[in-house]
């Protein structure tokens, strides 16, 4: 993603493992690539592959070649992508924030951020206290999309190290005030015309529903999966913010010297089981 | 010229058809000949059609449909469950045709077979299914649920890879294409239907209302719906019939969880200002509503939602399904991210933007590239699954039923009722197929006309209906747009082959060398899209969507890539080496930033020389290994020669017509130029050399041409059929008549033609015929016609029979039962004459009451008389038992005609003429060698008509025939004009074709030389025995008492308003009493000129009285008005007056 764009800028990925609940701040980067290829072997596929065509888009020169790793296993690795979120404040870069609370559904692989908002400028704190509930956070959440072939990868002596992910959340927020104080808003009233109305004598009808006609009424799709969502209770997560980041980094750089990718097959019978 | 044979070395099976096709000596070139240049590559052409033959489409989706579509039907409806038993479950494992799961195959009934005992050529369906009886599941395999028609040729029929042999003893033409259905005995064709491209977004505007409007029509199995982004004031909104109102834009996009008004901006616009000031206003309308969650946007979409349900929703519910299945169903959320969707009305509304800020960035709705077609295997599905839905619920409401019940005596086992409704999809299929009418529930959609009896006339007709497309657009409406010719329907669509009138343009016919493609798998392409790069749309942030060229795959977007001419080459490399199906596309469009990549069936597409560095990839040697057998088509496509293109791909690429063409920038190279035309514009000999028009009338006039049918037409027994007794081939071929066999099945015959005028009976057109010729065989045809009786039987056990002859004294058979044998049928190769009975059939006189009650059962005579001014002979008698046990009689009656006065004829150049008169041999004009013409053609037929083409044919039919040899007039190609005039010269005669003639009447020498030689001439069937018709006296309609209607019910000749007009401005009142009146329907009435009023027999009912009663003559049309009119309570009364008082 290039930042070519001038109006909008892009945002920057971030990786959270949740295993071991603490949180590592790495420089992430996406990179198609497949689990059951020689790396190398690849790598050089793809550069062939580039020069033989007689049709270049533009000047796209090989720099240099990096050695990768590929870990196996999974890290349980989860991207986020603030997509709301300048990269840049006036000239100075934006930290990445750290949130104060993280709720996770499980099921439904929901992601909610807490995240502090800055009360030092541009902030009416009297307004929080009168019209919303004393909300001194923005309220992120995003849904985890299921990736494959997805990498997270670190720059390490010269070697690139990646680890799968497993999903990709893009982080929007959600004013999940607003929506409580329609709700209370809505209950009020309703509150209200009621009392207003006297009370009077009203027929009430009965009818007995048949079993099958109920076990007709099934949610389904995305009503279902709405369901579960509301049903599940969250899972609450640490921020971790301590530099436990690099740890994680030199964990990985160790498994993988232990363990050695073998190409199972070749690039012809891959491309051949692929299409 | 030299013949030589060749001895195979063949690799591949042998075929002997196609070794006829590539014996013919091609532009002076043997086939053992060297082949240095691949100007030969005319030859991939009978590869091509030896693979995909001219009905492949057809034959293709069948397959397809019998193989894959069947299984996903099965998969997709694969449960049944109860309502009343939560254990009771049943699954559908598998599903075959006329296959048992053991791979024995039914032996089906064979088509002619079917034909002849108007049966239904179909297969049984077989279902494995797997379900609980009691607590046991239990599997049970080859249930059959039905029979289903079957496609001729297809891989489920017993013709499919026949040989010649097979074919001959199954009493079947090795020519017939196949692709059609025999339902109830009658040969069905499902026409190709032409449809608007599903799931694409068509973008449209209005310029003068200032509209802009993009739609998309999503088409699921499940279901139908038009999606629309349009504009409204300058504003954008969502429009959808189940949504009450139109939706502002910002609100869709809120719903859809894009909350930020900054990323709806960076969504639709991208970083392009002038974008974003054409967009921005619609971001003040969710504001104006105060919506700034995405819950409260799904909240007022779901205030809209009209759609009726059987369970209730809340609010927020009806919200949340009208984004996640309804607005673009074609693009079903099962989850919670509803990104997917929110790119993609993102992207319609971009499309809408850009169109707002460029008028010209709209799309072309009559682009073929924004067509699909629909063919048989497509209907015939959406049918099946119609009918398989009712038969799955008929089957479980059974079920519920037994179920219900509390306590039964025995385990309930559900196969025991799967049968009793295994005729609803039998019969619905045939029905459909029968009578044309697809009603598909789900869709609520009823379409008329869909299939058509296949045309027999010709086989060249037949072919012409194989190809034919039928277009969902309404014949009346007078619209120019879908009905011109487009240019991009170049090589896909007949360029002349369109009907005149009402259905020019809308009906078309497909190109000579075309493929329809089926459905392919996504999920593949997908995932080859992200290996080649593609960045994936999940992972891409709203802000840079629109930096790079976006990937769309059949109309979605899934990716982005940063170098779109490198993805699309490298595609395109994966699919020349076979990776990728050849029938997928990939084009950019640098309009839209897009590239795109199409999988979905429907669409045209054709294939062409692969071409690198100015260089065909095909060469000589490649066309040598084609000849010898050792490559076919399919090895030119994996070997990276030959490729298939679509409309739209086409459009990317740049394409010579001809190998001198090729310059460094061509991609491809074209096959043959001629494939341009169809099967049925083919046959015309030099059509480049004629004005257009003309070979469209030749186009309409070549299915009309009496000729051979088929192999075996003289085994078959239609209802009509028109045979030529001397069919020729012509002596000016083209090389799609080699292709499509018109050579061995011709429609016509080689006439001896001279341009001249004679006798003044060849005015308008007419034609001169030697008495000689046809006494010869010229233009000579039979008719056969055939009658069918069906001996019924009653329920009282009572049944139709069939008489003997009966005798007069002398035993010999009366007149009317001379044609009779002692079975009472009529004896084959017997002369009936009119009034004569060929089926002495009777019925019981009692067929309701039983035949205990009436011991003798009675008969009455219903005998068929044959009626009709010439006698025929009779040709077959055929007794069979039909599907339900009925024996069924069909006789076939034949008519041998020689041409006569007012018989059509026309030559391949759309000039057509009526015999006009018929003269002695002795008479005609004749040569220096003593030939006189078989046709005198009348010279003013040429200036206006300017059928240059006709022309050159006579001259290369002449050179052929003094050199003994067959000319071509190929489009674009053929036999040279100064080639042909050389050979005349060699042969002493004048280069331009002109011969000296001798008068037949005087013998004396003409005064100008006479342009004079063969064209073929093709007898149409509007032959006068036909249409001849007068009467005197006959019938008359029972209401009205005024003479019937038509030649078929003897009917009277109408003198019309107009004719009336005429007579009465000539003043000629008695003329027109007797035309009126008298000739027609006089009524003598009863008046009462007292009351006015109509009585009877002397007696006015109203006055009570006889006295005032008159008598007068009305016509009794009249008299049915005025007592309609009493009946309505209004009285006419009839004034009377005397006129000639004496």
């Amino acid at each position: 993603m290039d930042s070519g764009n001038k109006l909008f800028v892009t945002d920057e990925g971030e990786d959270i493992n949740v295993d071991q609940e603490q949180i590592v701040a790495l420089e992430t980067e996406s990179r198609e690539t497949n689990s059951k290829m020689d790396v190398d072997d690849e790598a050089k596929g793809e550069d062939e592959k580039g020069s033989a065509q007689p049709y270049e888009d533009d000047a796209d020169p090989v720099v240099s070649e990096i050695p990768l790793n590929l870990l196996g296993t999974s890290k349980d690795l989860h991207v986020f992508q603030y997509v709301n979120r300048t990269k840049i404040s006036g000239r100075k870069p934006l930290k990445l924030p750290a949130a104060g609370k993280v709720r996770y559904q499980e099921n439904s692989s929901m992601w909610e951020l807490d995240i502090p908002l800055d009360d030092s400028i541009f902030f009416n704190k009297e307004k929080i206290n009168k019209d919303w509930e004393a909300n001194d956070y923005q309220t992120l959440r995003g849904v985890g999309v299921p990736n494959a072939g997805q990498y997270a990868g670190f720059e390490s002596n010269g070697q690139m190290y990646l680890v799968p992910v497993n999903s990709v959340a893009q982080l929007r927020p959600y004013f999940k005030y607003i929506d409580d104080s329609n709700y209370k808003k809505k209950q009020d009233d309703i509150k209200q015309q009621t009392s207003n109305v006297p009370q009077r004598a009203h027929v009430v009808t009965m009818s007995v529903k048949s079993v099958s006609e109920q076990q007709q009424n099934r949610l389904t799709g995305s009503l279902m999966a709405h369901k579960i969502l509301d049903e599940e209770e969250p899972l609450n997560l640490e921020w971790d913010r301590s530099e436990n980041g690099i740890k994680l980094k030199e964990d990985i750089i160790e498994e993988m010297k232990k363990h050695r990718l073998k190409a199972v097959c070749t690039e012809e019978q891959y491309l051949s089981n692929l299409v | 010229m030299v013949s030589q044979k060749r001895s195979h070395s063949h690799d591949h099976e042998k075929d002997d058809s196609f070794d006829d096709l590539l014996k013919p000596v091609y532009k002076g070139k043997k086939l053992t000949d060297a082949i240095d240049t691949a100007e030969d590559k005319w030859n991939l052409l009978p590869a091509f059609l030896k693979v995909k033959g001219l009905v492949k489409q057809h034959l293709d989706s069948f397959n397809y449909f019998v193989d894959k579509d069947l299984k996903k039907i099965i998969e997709a409806n694969q449960v049944i469950l109860s309502d009343v038993d939560p254990e009771f479950y049943l699954k559908y494992v598998d599903i075959r045709i006329g296959e048992k799961s053991t791979g024995s195959k039914e032996k089906l009934v064979p088509p002619h077979e079917c034909r002849l005992r108007d049966m239904t050529y179909s297969a049984p369906i077989y279902v494995d299914i797997e379900y609980t009886r009691g607590r046991n599941i239990i599997m049970h395999k080859d249930v059959e649920i039905g029979r289903m028609p079957i496609m001729l040729r297809s891989n489920k029929c017993i013709l499919n890879g026949a040989d010649q042999k097979v074919m001959a003893k199954l009493n079947e033409c090795p020519l017939d294409p196949g692709g059609y259905f025999i339902v109830n005995g009658t040969e069905k064709v499902i026409l190709v239907q032409e449809q608007l491209s599903k799931n694409r977004i068509i973008v449209e505007a209005d310029e003068k209302k200032s509209i802009v409007q993009a739609s998309v029509t999503s088409s699921t199995h499940e279901r139908k719906s038009k999606t629309y982004v349009v504009t409204k004031n300058g504003k954008i909104y969502l429009k959808h019939n189940s949504i009450a109102e139109e939706v502002p834009i910002a609100i869709i996009l809120k719903a859809c969880g894009i909350v930020s008004d900054l990323e709806i901006m960076q969504l639709v616009c991208g970083n392009d200002s002038s974008y974003q000031d054409i967009f921005a206003i619609n971001l003040e309308e969710a504001v104006k509503l105060n919506i700034s969650t995405q819950q409260q946007a799904l909240e007022y979409i779901g205030s809209k939602v009209k759609t009726i349900r059987r369970q209730k929703l809340s609010i927020l519910q009806e919200g949340i399904e009208a984004i996640a299945t309804t607005v673009i169903a074609h693009l079903t959320v099962e989850a919670l991210d509803f990104r997917e969707k929110a790119l993609y009305i993102a992207m319609m509304t971009r499309r809408v933007v850009m169109a707002i800020e460029n008028p010209k960035m709209v799309d072309d709705r009559d682009y073929v590239g924004n067509k699909r077609l629909e063919l048989a295997g497509q209907l015939i599905s959406l049918l099946f699954e119609d009918l398989f839905k009712k038969f799955n619920s008929d089957f479980k409401a059974s079920i519920d039923k037994v179920l219900k019940k509390p306590n039964r005596a025995m385990e309930y086992d559900a196969l025991l009722s799967i049968n009793v409704h295994s005729n609803n999809i039998t019969s619905g299929l045939n029905r459909a197929i029968s009578t044309g009418n697809w009603s598909l529930k789900r869709f609520k959609m009823e379409r008329a006309g869909v299939t058509h009896v296949l045309s027999r006339l010709s086989y060249i007709s037949a072919l012409g209906m194989m190809t034919r497309i039928s277009s969902q657009f309404e014949k009346s409406r007078k619209v120019s747009g879908p009905r011109a010719l487009q240019p991009s329907q170049f090589g896909m669509l007949c360029t002349a082959d369109t009907p005149e009138g009402e259905a020019c343009g809308l009906v078309k016919n497909l190109a000579l060398m075309t493929h329809i493609t089926t459905d392919d798998e996504e999920d593949p392409i997908k995932k080859l899209c992200y290996m080649l790069g593609v960045e994936d749309i999940t992972l891409i942030d709203s802000a840079s969507l629109h930096l790079n060229y976006g990937v769309h795959l059949n109309g979605t977007l899934i990716g982005t890539t940063r170098f779109p001419l490198n993805f699309v080459s490298q595609f395109r490399q994966l699919r020349r080496t076979g990776r990728v199906s050849e029938f997928v596309s990939i084009y950019t469009n640098s309009h839209q930033q897009a590239v795109h990549i199409a999988t979905d069936g429907g669409r045209i597409c054709r294939p062409l020389i692969i071409v690198s560095n100015g260089k065909s990839h095909v060469k000589a040697e490649h066309l040598k290994e084609l000849l010898e057998g050792k490559l076919d088509f399919d090895d030119f496509l994996k070997l990276g020669l030959v490729e298939y293109l679509d409309v739209n791909e086409e459009n990317d690429c740049f394409i010579a017509l001809y190998e001198k063409d090729l310059s460094n920038r061509s991609t491809h190279l074209e096959i043959e130029p001629f494939t341009v035309l169809g099967a049925v514009a083919g046959l015309i000999p030099y059509p480049h050399h004629n004005q257009s028009p003309r070979n469209t009338y030749q186009c309409a006039m070549g299915k009309q041409a009496i000729g051979a049918i088929g192999y075996n037409q003289f085994k078959r027994i239609d209802t009509l059929l028109y045979l030529m007794i001397y069919p020729q081939q012509p002596m000016v071929k083209t090389k799609t008549i080699e292709l499509i066999d018109y050579d061995k099945l011709p429609a016509g015959q080689n006439a001896t033609v001279a341009v001249m005028s004679y006798s003044g009976y060849d005015i308008e057109d007419a034609l001169v015929l030697n008495k000689a010729s046809i006494d010869r065989g010229f233009g000579r045809c039979e008719t056969r016609r055939k009658t069918t009786t069906v001996l019924k039987r009653y329920p009282n056990h009572t049944q139709d029979i069939i008489g003997g002859m009966r005798v007069d004294e002398n035993n010999n058979p009366i007149w009317q039962h001379e044609a009779l044998g002692p079975d009472g049928l009529g004896e084959v190769g017997v002369k009936v004459n009119s009034g004569q009975i060929y089926i002495n059939k009777s019925v019981p006189t009692n067929a309701s009451d039983s035949v205990l009650t009436s011991t003798q059962s009675q008969y009455k005579e219903t005998p068929v008389v044959y009626r009709s001014p010439v006698p025929s002979h009779i040709d077959q008698v055929m007794m069979s038992v039909s599907e339900n046990d009925q024996a069924l009689i069909k006789v076939l009656l034949r008519q041998n005609r020689r041409p006569e006065l007012g018989d059509k004829f026309s030559s391949r150049h759309g000039q057509k003429g009526v015999c006009g008169i018929i003269v002695n041999h002795e008479d005609m004009p004749f040569n220096d060698e003593g030939i006189s013409p078989d046709i005198i053609m009348n010279p003013h037929g040429f200036p206006s008509r300017m059928t240059v083409g006709k022309m050159i044919e006579l001259v290369s039919g002449k050179a052929g025939v003094l050199n003994g040899s067959l000319e071509y007039g190929t489009c674009f190609g053929g036999s040279k004009l100064e080639d042909m005039s050389q050979i005349l010269v060699e042969n002493g005669y004048n280069y331009s074709g002109k011969d000296m003639l001798y008068s037949g009447v005087t013998g004396e020498c003409l005064q100008a030389y006479i342009f004079f030689g063969p064209i073929y001439y093709q007898k149409l069937k509007h032959m006068v025995l036909d249409k001849m018709h007068a009467r005197a006296r006959g019938p008359r309609a029972v209401l009205t008492r005024q003479p019937t209607e038509g030649r078929s019910r003897d009917g009277g000749l109408r003198l019309g308003e107009m004719e009336r007009d005429c007579v009465i401005a000539y003043g000629a009142s008695q003329l027109l009493l007797e035309r009126l009146m008298i000739s027609s329907d006089a009524f003598e009435v009863d008046v009462c000129h007292k009351c006015g009023l109509m009585g009877y027999s002397g007696w006015c009912t109203t006055c009570k009285s006889a006295e005032f009663i008159v008598k007068m003559t009305i016509p009794y049309a009249a008299k049915l008005l005025f007592q309609e009119l009493l009946a309505m309570n209004i009285a006419p009364r009839l004034r009377l007056e005397d006129l000639f008082k004496e």
